[in-house]
């Protein structure tokens, strides 16, 4: 770990352990909303167009979309409700690469030079900055405390085989339909061709430095099919709705 | 019959879609995956004669790929540098050795020049203006009257919202189909959509798809049902479009010069994503894009190559490249392949998906322009 990373996480833990239980003091004056703008359900449309497909896939409820000046300096703040914890995490899964300081504050979270990332919840927040140093990412963090306040702190389920890994973000990814898999496991989209209502945890790089998918199938004929196309020697174990592959 | 009486005998009669000869969607699709076959009108369009404007263009199969390492500085993309690739993108597709004389190749002093920019993903990826810029000052230079200039896109409000303004254009028009008036409202007070006088009801594309719209939705698809419409920005208001896309992805495939034009002159377009590969290249050939897309220059000082079509910082990289040519087909053809590598490098992807890139075969078969590889002929400039 080179030496500016350890700062950047002593830096952020220490804004963690102090922020998230002093919101109020937060100064409000510094905030200032520029723009705020909400898009619910399909009119997802009218903010990123075909970008919105994605979204709709994991049943996007609605989106608040601030731009906003605190201290001085310019942030873009997108808040999208989700129906459940598990498909914020799924939509959130998607867009992470590459993060540095991968879940340092007590939920998931990800940050990379322009962007902080995180899951509470049923919410999934993503706060662009405009400047990579460190003085923005610590501001992030107190935009997302002013802006996470009062919310309920539900986690996703995780499938048993994945709940054990540590950190999540980067390494796991939740999938609920075809854009998503395209997106987030594209090596299984022949596998899961003509597969239909199923619901896919991928977790990179498992068991014998293998990746780990598990997948919830509601359709029982989905499931035979899987079974009969899938190496025996790739399958791990098997429910009635579940089966869990290496890949 | 004229072209335009064509299009208003087939909307006059109700019936005309059952009766007119239709194609299936060979694949119905969304980014990569096939559905069952989707009637389309694209059989009309094709009939429609060409006119020698049409796509592919001047030089069919030729691209040219311009990059400066300098280009983009601290983020932000540098006119100047802009400028001098696109002065030498444009000598090299023509081959002519004055400025001026390659631009009049494409473009006259009575044309009304429509800028067909992307400002969808908002601030963060937009057609940059560093390259728009320099457009503009090279069509001045080449005599084109700067109140000839008309910079639009789908939506006026992201226009704005990513700088395109009168105050940062002063002179030039500055519009798009879906629009808000001044105090934000979608509706007149007679509670009709401000976008409906900008569609043209009489050139439209077909597709078995109906667009159901809650109230929220509908003022960003102006329409729903089974027909999406041409802006009048395209059919009435300019005679040339310069095509100024930015180099990103969507999912595993790409949206380029093909993605850019259709899905920016059209209304009811959400319900087309489940036809993303057809609607990519049937739009293009229908004339009021096919007959006035003389110029593509993929914007490529700054792009994706994950993430797309929105902006997700992660993934946003400097390709510090213009790719340019008057073949659409050819042109997403060699920035796809640019887009792949860079997925590939990346980690995102192991290999090219033959179906991502369907779109371009399509657009081919159409006689959009060439799109088997082997077949383009690109010259790389590097300054």
């Amino acid at each position: 770990m080179d030496f500016n990373l350890k700062i950047n996480k002593i830096v952020l833990l220490i804004v963690t352990l102090t922020l998230f239980k002093s919101v109020d003091s937060l100064c409000a004056q510094e905030l200032q909303v520029t723009r705020e703008r909400t898009f619910t359900g399909t009119a997802l449309y009218g903010f990123m167009n075909g970008g919105s497909d994605l979204y709709l896939e994991y049943d996007f409820k609605e989106l608040r979309a601030l731009e906003v000046t605190y201290k001085g300096e310019q942030y873009t703040i997108e808040i999208y409700k989700m129906p459940t914890p598990e498909d914020a995490f799924g939509i959130y899964s998607l867009h992470t690469f590459r993060c540095s300081c991968v879940d340092t504050l007590s939920m998931f979270n990800c940050f990379s030079p322009y962007q902080m990332q995180a899951v509470i919840g049923d919410i999934y927040f993503s706060i662009v900055y405009e400047n990579s140093a460190v003085r923005f990412k610590k501001e992030a963090v107190e935009l997302l405390a002013i802006y996470s306040k009062g919310l309920e702190r539900r986690e996703p389920t995780f499938p048993a085989e994945i709940s054990t890994i540590n950190p999540v973000s980067g390494r796991v990814k939740y999938i609920r339909g075809k854009l998503a898999l395209v997106n987030g496991a594209p090596g299984l989209c022949s596998l899961l061709e003509g597969v239909s209502d199923y619901k896919l945890w991928v977790a990179e790089k498992g068991l014998n430095n293998r990746n780990l998918a598990v997948i919830y199938l509601k359709n029982s004929n989905h499931l035979t099919l899987l079974k009969d196309i899938l190496p025996a020697s790739s399958i791990v174990s098997c429910d009635e709705d579940c089966i869990r592959f290496e890949f | 019959m004229e072209r335009r009486d064509f299009f208003k005998v087939v909307s006059m009669t109700g019936a005309a879609m059952a009766i007119n000869p239709v194609l299936k969607a060979a694949e119905g699709s969304s980014l990569l995956f096939g559905a069952d076959a989707i009637e389309t009108n694209i059989a009309d369009a094709v009939k429609i004669p060409r006119v020698k404007e049409s796509m592919p263009g001047l030089y069919p199969g030729r691209v040219i790929k311009v990059v400066d390492q300098k280009s983009v500085v601290d983020g932000k993309p540098q006119e100047e540098a802009a400028y001098r690739m696109l002065s030498e993108a444009m000598l090299s597709l023509t081959g002519e050795k004055k400025l001026k004389k390659a631009w009049r190749q494409f473009v006259g002093p009575k044309d009304i020049i429509g800028l067909k920019v992307n400002p969808v993903a908002g601030k963060l990826l937009t057609t940059s203006h560093a390259v728009t810029k320099s457009v503009i000052k090279q069509l001045e230079e080449a005599g084109i009257p700067r109140e000839n200039i008309v910079i639009w896109d789908r939506r006026e409000m992201q226009l704005h919202e990513t700088g395109y303004t009168q105050e940062n254009y002063p002179g030039i028009t500055i519009t798009g189909t879906e629009c808000q008036d001044a105090e934000g409202g979608f509706y007149d007070k007679q509670g009709k959509l401000h976008s409906e006088s900008r569609i043209d009801k009489s050139q439209f594309f077909y597709a078995d798809l109906d667009g159901v719209y809650d109230d929220y939705t509908i003022p960003y698809m102006v329409n729903g049902g089974k027909n999406s419409y041409f802006t009048k920005i395209c059919t009435e208001r300019v005679t040339k479009i310069i095509n100024l896309p930015i180099l990103k992805n969507a999912g595993p495939t790409t949206t380029l010069c093909l993605k850019n034009l259709s899905f920016g002159a059209i209304t009811n377009t959400s319900r087309l994503h489940k036809l993303w590969h057809e609607t990519c290249a049937y739009i293009c050939a229908f004339p009021p894009l096919r007959d006035k897309v003389v110029l593509n220059i993929v914007d490529g000082l700054v792009g994706c190559f994950d993430g797309g079509p929105s902006a997700k910082p992660q993934f946003i990289c400097n390709y510090n490249m213009l790719l340019v040519g008057s073949d659409p087909v050819a042109v997403d053809r060699v920035g796809h392949d640019v887009i792949i590598k860079k997925r590939i490098e990346n980690g995102i992807q192991k290999e090219d998906l033959q179906k991502s890139s369907r779109f371009i075969d399509l657009a081919q078969e159409l006689k959009l322009g060439v799109g088997d590889r082997d077949k383009i002929s690109v010259t790389e400039k590097i300054i």
